[in-house]
């Protein structure tokens, strides 16, 4: 086969691709322009009676048109950006900005035109708002062209009257549309497809034919996808607004852009802590933050809880016991490759298994009552709880103070270290255990008939059957990524710190705390930080075990109120913002971890 | 007697390592004589132990005559002979390794076996619960047998299920088995190229064959005709081994291009038997046509006939059918959605770059969940005139585009990544060739970047089979919502609920388990493989 023929080859086969890709454009253009205009028609169409607007859907023609507009210009501004680089020149002239001007010029026109000039809304207003971005983007095409600007103009004389031949062209097919042969008057789509198509196909042969620079290769690609874009672009905006003002009163409920309904009192209870809010008191925005506090306390847990047990995983798995590294192994492998919603529903359905049932009254000398329907606790006063806390942070902080030249890890220091805290830990016990400690109030009200008995409201603590399940599931799961995340960085670690670490004498347990793991830290948290966000999106799913999150309590509004789009907005904006904050958090963490260099 | 003495070195010479490695350094590490015949003495005592144990257990056993008697003796011998490990590894422990350690700061010398020891003895401990608990589960405290009936159910869901099962309706399952073929051949044809040995592949392969027999043909419960299901399963399994065996004898006698063009085959074909399966069991109108037309000419005329009958619509498919669909979407069209945004994010040209960032941020600022909620009940409003018949949009189809478009962000991130990456010098060289921008970017990039990030890539993709699951809380029958539904739909199987969870989660994690293993090999071929380095997703 010698090189023409190949040559040949190649041309039939880039001339099926052309053909194909008009095809396909062909098929797009019209199916994403031809609801547009029908989106556009309604909306414009207005039918008073009495004094009252009967169309639902309709907008006021500045309105629709400078918003229609308006979306398509930023899209332009991303296309051919000419301010941002005219302001940076030193000689800022106005020619420079010449496309720009020209673009804004038109789209003031248009919509002059579409308040004053009277057209119909069954073609004339369609023809005008979905052409004038097909006209604004034709002056990208005809700008970067080497055959249409005169070669005698400058640029700008050229790009004016580029601009006035094709506006003037344009505005006078939208004044005597209905005079229009019905080719293009009555299948505006499928005119407009076509000129697309052929715009697109101009601007192939140009970027074919490499002609231009990289600059003008780049402005000729951009144009190219503004080009294809466009149909989506307008087939989204003028279906937006179409959903904004629909005349069907369901859909007209789910898009309504408005948040009043939150002020008003919620219709269900959930189960949150520590602020509870009043079932039929409260706003649906205290129900929110209920909810927020709820989710943030199980993820807060759970990511407490992981790390502890994926940490202690994660070293297990590099033992030097055989049989405890493979236990740790399976673990790993078991739990990380789970379906998290599957895990959650199992664990759930084996704690109501394993408990033991409500009837049962199963009990711990009266202070802990357990069944599968929770776990009631003692409860101290609030102000020994705060007490205990406030002497192990101060320990705490005594300890950091201490050793802030240092660790000092002497055996005389060690035993020091450990009865301390030994007997704070006990002192804190006794300060909780005493005074008005509130007990689980057993009350029956029917002596003979098991089950029928409860811990009377307040008195003692409960943690509900689904927090533990979320807990468990989450933490379970999560853990098994943890634990591969501190694997890995412990043996990304260079050996020579360990053997060092034998070297100096220190025991296994002194290497692992002083030399292996805060080293291994540094590696970790950004790993970390992308879990900890997974943490909180995935506590999403506790709708499975119906605990009172974010997601449930926004559901459940849902299907009250039908207000699905601000609910669904306040959704994504709640779980992005607890996500920035995580990773806030870590970054500011990571910062401080490696402010020394190694 | 020479042979049988070597033999019993040997093999204490193994159990000594053994017990080095569960329990640590024995203290008569020098003195090998004294060290075997502890080691035989505590062999033999745990043996005695662990045979009382074996007697207990099966005694202790008593539910009524509900389990047999072979069950309870699987579950006693389970037990005893964790049993066993537990009581050798104390045993060991404590004659083996005890010795005089300072304690409380050297003040005094207690007896202490030493951590790894302690370590060993937890860990049995742990074992033992877990061997219990899994015995338990498996033979004594629950009934299979729901999920012995509901075995069709659960793979292709109530309404296929149905259709076979009754008179009234014409059962459409056959539009199963070409994909089953196909599958299967192209999975041993995969084999076949890759450097897999032929011994592994067989293992794993024979294993694998049998399990999935032994599930077809177990004849409990059965509601179909398990002879011709074996009978096609076998066939299967027989044409995946000659398209392995064939590949093999391809692959090593031609050279090596023609390997990797052979391998690249198999992957478009693999894609486009996702594509095949959508066609095959929901013919558009024009694959009808042409079916009809061809059998006009009286080609293949029984074969024709099937396809020019209406076939399954989404929103009959159910059970497994759907998890597999709507995860091999995310990962088909997710990949090209990903390559996609990708290269917009990393673009030069603002129209594509910030609706990129647009978009990969806002699908990611979400939990799948709530884009699934979307997917539901919003998606229609927006996307309806694009259809001509709305009902074409269905569940189905909605899921699988926003498990695609979500699967899409998450492989544009990583992607992105392996992008960046890319030697600047690769593209240097291209351009120096004088291959055209798209050139560059989708032949010299794009393998760049996937080759490094395949490992995260196959992680989003195991994320995605998993996140599947999620379907059942948008009311789609897949197969969670089948097994958390089954055990109310029959009467004999009333309060059986947990079984079918612990299929459900079995049945996941052997597919998760099995894509993760195949990543990892991947990467030990790709020569990617770094000591550590971490989970990227």
């Amino acid at each position: 086969m010698d090189f023409k023929s190949l040559q040949n080859r190649a041309n039939i086969f880039s001339s099926v691709k052309v053909l194909v890709a008009v095809v396909v454009l062909w098929a797009y253009n019209n199916k994403m322009l031809s609801p547009s205009i029908e989106a556009v028609s309604s909306m414009s169409r207005s039918f008073v009676v009495g004094g009252v607007q009967q169309n639902p859907a309709y907008y006021e023609p500045l309105s629709l048109s400078s918003v229609i507009i308006f979306i398509f210009l930023i899209f332009k501004l991303l296309a051919r950006n000419e301010i941002v680089p005219a302001i940076r020149s030193k000689n800022f002239q106005i020619t420079s900005i010449s496309l720009t001007l020209s673009s804004l010029i038109i789209s003031i026109l248009v919509i002059a035109l579409a308040v004053m000039g009277d057209f119909s809304p069954a073609k004339g207003m369609p023809f005008l708002l979905i052409g004038t971005p097909i006209v604004i983007a034709s002056l990208l095409v005809v700008d970067d062209s080497d055959i249409l600007p005169l070669k005698r103009l400058s640029r700008s004389n050229s790009r004016i009257i580029n601009t006035v031949i094709i506006f003037s062209v344009f505005i006078g097919m939208a004044f005597n549309i209905s005079f229009l042969p019905p080719i293009i008057s009555s299948e505006i789509s499928s005119f407009f497809s076509i000129v697309l198509i052929l715009m697109a196909l101009f601007v192939y042969y140009q970027i074919s034919s490499e002609s231009g620079n990289p600059l003008t290769h780049d402005r000729r690609s951009s144009t190219m996808i503004l080009i294809i874009g466009l149909p989506l672009i307008i087939y989204l905006s003028t279906r937006l607004l179409f959903l904004l003002h629909n005349p069907d009163s369901v859909t007209r409920e789910r898009w309504d852009l408005s948040w009043s309904f939150m002020d008003m009192k919620n219709t269900f209870e959930i189960n949150a802590w520590p602020i509870q809010p009043d079932f039929p008191e409260d706003t649906r925005w205290q129900f929110l933050f209920g909810a927020i506090l709820n989710s943030a306390r199980a993820t807060l847990l759970s990511i407490i809880l992981c790390t502890i047990l994926g940490v202690i995983i994660g070293v297990t798995r590099l033992s030097s016991n055989k049989l405890a590294s493979g236990l740790a192994t399976v673990y790993v492998e078991v739990f990380r490759n789970m379906p998290l919603a599957v895990l959650l529903f199992l664990v759930m359905l084996q704690l109501g298994e394993t408990l033991p049932l409500f009837s049962e009254e199963a009990n711990i000398a009266g202070w802990i009552y357990y069944s599968n329907q929770g776990v009631f606790l003692p409860r101290p006063e609030t102000l020994r709880i705060i007490i205990a806390l406030a002497i192990v942070f101060s320990l705490w902080a005594g300890g950091r103070y201490r050793d802030r030249d240092g660790i000092d890890d002497s055996p005389e220091a060690l035993t020091r270290k450990s009865l301390i805290w030994s007997m704070a830990l006990v002192a804190c016990l006794g300060i909780l255990l005493t005074g008005d400690m509130s007990l689980p109030n057993y009350v029956k009200t029917n002596p003979n008939i098991p089950g029928t008995w409860t811990i009377e409201e307040g008195s003692a603590f409960e943690i509900t059957k689904a927090f533990m399940a979320l807990i468990i599931g989450l933490t379970l799961f999560t853990a098994s990524v943890v634990a591969e995340i501190v694997r890995g960085s412990i043996q990304a670690l260079p050996r020579g710190q360990v053997e060092a670490a034998v070297s100096l004498g220190l025991s296994p347990y002194q290497r692992l705390r002083l030399v292996i793991l805060p080293q291994a830290l540094r590696s970790m948290i950004p790993l970390l930080n992308s879990q900890y966000m997974n943490v909180w999106k995935n506590s999403s799913l506790a709708i499975i075990v119906a605990y009172s999150d974010i997601f449930y309590v926004i559901f459940v509004m849902m299907n009250n109120v039908g207000k699905l789009i601000p609910l669904f907005l306040l959704l994504l904006v709640i779980y992005q913002a607890g996500s920035l904050l995580i990773s806030g958090i870590m970054n500011f963490y990571n910062a401080r971890v490696t402010r020394v260099k190694i | 007697m020479s042979q049988n003495n070597g033999f019993f070195e040997s093999s204490m010479r193994r159990i000594l390592e053994l017990e080095r490695g569960v329990a640590g350094r024995s203290r008569w590490d020098l003195d090998s004589r004294m060290d075997t015949n502890l080691s035989l003495l505590c062999m033999a005592l745990s043996g005695v132990f662990s045979f009382s144990m074996l007697l207990s257990t099966e005694s202790s056993i008593d539910i009524g005559g509900e389990v047999s008697t072979a069950d309870i003796w699987i579950y006693s011998l389970a037990v005893a002979l964790s049993w066993l490990a537990v009581s050798w590894i104390i045993l060991i422990s404590v004659v083996k390794r005890t010795r005089m350690a300072p304690a409380f700061n050297g003040r005094i010398r207690l007896p202490w076996f030493g951590s790894t020891a302690l370590l060993g003895i937890v860990s049995s401990f742990i074992m033992l619960f877990l061997v219990e608990w899994i015995f338990d589960i498996l033979v004594i405290s629950m009934r299979w047998d729901i999920v012995w009936a509901n075995r069709v159910s659960v793979m292709l869901g109530p309404n296929l299920t149905e259709a076979m099962t009754q008179d009234y309706l014409v059962s459409e399952n056959w539009r199963i088995w070409p994909i089953i073929f196909l599958v299967w051949a192209l999975a041993g044809a995969a084999y076949g190229a890759s450097n897999t040995s032929v011994r592994s592949f067989l293992l794993g392969f024979g294993s694998v064959t049998a399990v999935v027999l032994l599930f077809a043909g177990n004849p409990l419960e059965a509601n179909y005709n398990i002879d011709r299901v074996l009978f096609r399963l076998v066939l299967a399994s027989v044409i995946s081994l000659a398209c392995f065996t064939t590949m093999r004898i391809y692959s090593q006698r031609v050279e090596e291009y023609r390997v990797n063009r052979a391998k690249k085959n198999i992957g478009l074909m693999a894609v486009s038997t996702f594509f095949l399966t959508i066609i095959l069991l929901d013919p558009p109108e024009f694959i009808k046509d042409i079916a009809g037309t061809l059998a006009g000419f009286g080609i293949l005329e029984a074969q024709l006939e099937l396809i020019t009958r209406d076939g399954v619509p989404p929103a009959r498919w159910g059970g497994l059918l759907i998890n597999l669909v709507v995860a091999a979407a995310g990962c088909v069209l997710g990949f090209a959605i990903g390559v996609f945004l990708a290269f917009s994010r990393q673009s030069d040209l603002p129209i594509l770059k910030w609706p990129g960032i647009a978009v990969i941020e806002i699908v990611r600022s979400g939990p799948l969940i709530c884009w699934l909620y979307f997917a539901m009940y919003l998606l229609p409003d927006v996307a309806d005139p694009l259809f001509t018949n709305p009902e074409d949009f269905d569940n189905i189809v909605r899921m699988m585009a926003i498990f695609s478009l979500f699967g899409g962000c998450y492989i544009a991130e990583v992607i992105r990544g392996g992008l960046q990456a890319v030697d600047s010098g690769q593209k240097e060289a291209a351009l120096a060739l004088g291959l055209s921008p798209m050139q560059i970017k989708l032949q010299v990039e794009l393998p760049n970047a996937v080759r490094t990030t395949l490992p995260s890539i196959v992680s989003v993709f195991i994320g995605l089979w998993k996140d599947t699951t999620l379907l059942f809380i948008i009311e789609i029958i897949d197969f969670f919502r089948i097994a958390k539904t089954m055990a109310n739909t029959d009467l004999r199987f009333l309060g059986d609920f947990l079984e079918p969870v612990y299929f459900t989660a079995l049945i996941f994690w052997v597919f998760a388990f099995y894509l993760s293993r195949v990543s990892m090999n991947v990467e030990r071929g790709l020569g990617l493989v770094k000591e550590g380095g971490g989970d990227v997703a």
